[in-house]
């Protein structure tokens, strides 16, 4: 029993799509490198300038945040560039990739935060509705800090992608919120682990839904 | 229906027990390099380039598409359709990479768009109270369009292709007609490479089902 599926004949190039082709001119290909390496400097931007604002936090003198903000700047950078950058021979950023980088990095700066974050004497402790108030006051403005980031990795990246777009856009998202997160461990006084968990670690959460919805504006 | 086209340059892999035509790697390797030249200069503005790229990439596309819409037709507007998404996005391409992959994606997603457009209708439709027009048939009664087909097995074949769902089907284009590798029909579909391996075996073993009842 043999059976071959030949190639079909297709169509010539029709009106709509001469026409079309008729519009364009020359463009430059996209070159992903360029695209990590602008993302990651406009992380640092946004980070130094975010701090030069609020202030570093008063009880930093007891405080040691060398590591974790190297931490948090490694899975910020790293998960950025992994995400933005395709394997080697593609055109397309992997879906793959980007789904494991967002899990990784939640999982990642949630177990770090546990290990390595401190707090002082000079540190602010709440309770109760206080320490919930606080929680929600660093998230809303984590995520505040993470939109412009959000909106760079858009127009370098989410919105060119025609497929899983939402999986590149929770990725690049996590990044931001990692990155809105750092500052957030930066400027921030109120100490206790449940609020850097729920209130640091969870601005990376809500910063990949906001990049997953920023995809909803990607090119299909 | 299906006509020889860039057939003498694919080889064989035998799925279901026939022989379906896959391009071997290294014939896979150099057309790649070729397209991805010829992507590079119709970036740039070479309008030649895109006839070329027209030219080998249409028929497997079609042939992609139709697989998975399961209507020609609607597989040559999904083609031009795929060609225009493609123009609109030329400089997403990353210079020296494989464009197919990238491409068959845009197919994908403009046979989704489809899919998903004709399962609206189908729904707006079954609101009314009119019934369903019957679907066109040739003077001997068979479906209209069937006449032109080569052979009784690949209408079969096809028929059967067409009751799996559109996810099954098409990790089983993907990975056994186009011949790309699991990873890349994962990537082009937007989903991992162990629910395309799912999907592709579960299609394998429903066309089994349904070409051996058919045989029998």
């Amino acid at each position: 029993m043999s059976l071959v599926f030949e190639q079909p004949v297709p169509p010539p190039p029709g009106e709509v799509l001469r026409a079309h082709l008729a519009r364009g001119g020359a463009k430059k290909p996209r070159r992903p490198l360029r695209d990590a390496l602008v993302w990651s400097l406009g992380a640092a931007t946004v980070a130094v300038a975010l701090i030069a604002h609020f202030g570093v936090r008063p009880d930093v003198v007891g405080v040691d945040l060398r590591w974790l903000t190297l931490a948090w700047a490694l899975v910020a950078v790293g998960g950025a560039v992994a995400t933005i950058l395709p394997r080697a021979g593609q055109v397309l950023p992997s879906v793959s990739r980007a789904r494991v980088v967002t899990i990784a990095s939640v999982a990642l700066l949630a177990l770090v935060t546990a290990l390595l974050f401190r707090d002082s004497a000079l540190s602010v402790h709440y309770s109760g509705v206080a320490e919930l108030r606080g929680i929600v006051h660093c998230d809303g403005l984590g995520v505040l800090m993470a939109a412009p980031l959000v909106g760079l990795a858009w127009a370098l990246v989410i919105r060119r992608v025609p497929v899983s777009a939402p999986v590149l856009g929770a990725a690049m998202g996590a990044a931001a919120g990692a990155v809105s997160g750092l500052v957030l461990n930066t400027i921030c006084a109120v100490g206790g682990r449940t609020h850097a968990l729920v209130g640091h670690v969870g601005v990376v959460v809500l910063g990949a839904l906001l990049g997953a919805l920023s995809s909803r504006f990607s090119r299909r | 229906m299906y006509a020889q086209m860039g057939s003498a340059s694919r080889g064989s892999a035998d799925w279901l027990g026939y022989g379906m035509p896959v391009a071997s790697p290294v014939v896979q390797e150099r057309k790649a390099s070729t397209i991805a030249d010829d992507m590079l200069r119709y970036v740039e503005g070479d309008r030649s380039a895109f006839d070329r790229i027209y030219t080998s990439t249409a028929p497997r596309l079609l042939g992609y598409l139709a697989g998975l819409l399961a209507d020609r037709a609607a597989a040559e507007d999904a083609l031009q359709q795929t060609f225009i998404r493609l123009h609109d996005a030329r400089d997403a391409y990353v210079r020296g990479a494989d464009p197919l992959p990238w491409i068959f994606t845009i197919a994908h997603r403009v046979a989704l768009d489809e899919l998903r457009r004709r399962r609206r209708a189908r729904v707006r439709l079954a609101l009314t109270d009119d019934p369903l027009p019957e679907p066109h048939a040739d003077l001997d009664g068979s479906a209209a369009g069937s006449a032109d087909l080569p052979d009784e097995r690949l209408h079969v074949t096809l028929a059967a292709l067409a009751h799996l769902p559109e996810n099954q089907r098409a990790a089983l284009l993907l990975t056994k007609l186009e011949g790309r590798s699991v990873a890349e029909a994962a990537e082009i579909a937007g989903t991992t490479a162990g629910a395309i391996k799912l999907r592709a075996h579960r299609a394998y073993i429903t066309l089994r089902r349904i070409l051996a009842k058919e045989s029998s």
